[in-house]
């Protein structure tokens, strides 16, 4: 019974999808940890909102490859994750950051809920009049 | 009138917002030629980034197993005839590469073989077949999917015939 739980937690417990190939292991366990950091923080720029970790395409193949290479080149990981932004724009970082260009997107949601707290108001204010 | 000011402000606000869009997909794709980029530094068995000149010179991205590099690859056999291509041979092996070039024939001054996509990721790019113009260490013209007949005349020659 003990050993059914576990094999079934197991189970459980594999990744959904494991895109990254055994042979893209690096060899120092430390560089391995942050490569492994970074393939979450890229998005694969030909899938919807799938981080290069998750992604079966070429592209993230290469992206992952190229991430690896910077690391052995020994580039920061701010440096990398600038790399890629240079090359394939804001869109390629997960938590893409915040800038007066889509300051708008960014507060578009705050803005509409004071808007609609503004417009409620008046309403309820100008029933008597 | 004026009570109803409140009630446009989402109105405006959308506008706004589309106008934002707007701007931003304007900005973000622009044909003629600027500096988009420097040539990115890569190193690569066959090819680096030394190797690319100042003078104008074609940058193809390709790979046997690309159904549309096929297709462009009459129209960069005959860019090459008045104009130095390079190519990268985007993760591919080299026996498929063998094939392919022989098969078609290989319009290229240099071969890059980017077997694991290293230098695919130095130039941005996202899919197969990539093609750049470069000059004077700057890409300066790109397209992403193959080049038509249209775009040599219209964009490509343009650009290579211009000093």
């Amino acid at each position: 019974m003990m050993l059914r739980l576990l094999a079934v937690l197991l189970l459980l417990s594999m990744p959904a999808s494991a895109a990254v190939q055994p042979g893209e292991r690096m060899a120092d366990p430390a560089l391995e940890a942050r490569a492994e950091t970074l393939y979450m923080q890229l998005r694969c720029v030909v899938c919807q909102s799938q981080p290069i970790a998750h992604s079966d395409s070429e592209i993230a193949a290469a992206l992952r490859a190229a991430v690896r290479e910077r690391l052995l080149k020994g580039d920061s990981d701010a440096a990398i994750l600038d790399y890629m932004r240079e090359r394939y724009g804001d869109a390629v970082l997960m938590k893409p950051p915040m800038r007066t260009r889509t300051g708008l997107l960014w507060f578009m949601p705050l803005l509409a809920l004071i808007m609609g707290g503004f417009i409620v108001a008046r309403t309820l204010r100008g029933k008597p009049a | 009138v004026r009570k109803n000011l409140p009630y446009l402000i989402p109105f405006v606000l959308f506008a706004l917002l589309v106008v934002a869009a707007a701007f931003a997909m304007i900005g973000g794709k622009s044909v003629p030629a600027n500096r988009l980029a420097d040539v990115p530094a890569f190193e690569i068995p066959g090819l680096s980034g030394s190797d690319i000149g100042q003078e104008a010179a074609i940058v193809n991205f390709f790979a046997s197993w690309c159904g549309p590099c096929q297709g462009e690859h009459p129209l960069i056999k005959q860019l090459a005839e008045k104009y130095t291509v390079y190519g990268i041979d985007f993760m591919d092996k080299p026996e498929w590469r063998e094939k392919y070039l022989t098969q078609l024939g290989n319009p290229y001054k240099k071969i890059g073989d980017d077997a694991d996509g290293v230098a695919g990721a130095a130039w941005g790019v996202v899919g197969m077949p990539t093609t750049f113009i470069v000059q004077d260490g700057a890409i300066i013209w790109r397209i992403d999917g193959p080049v038509t007949d249209e775009i040599v005349k219209s964009q490509m020659l343009p650009l290579l015939e211009a000093k």
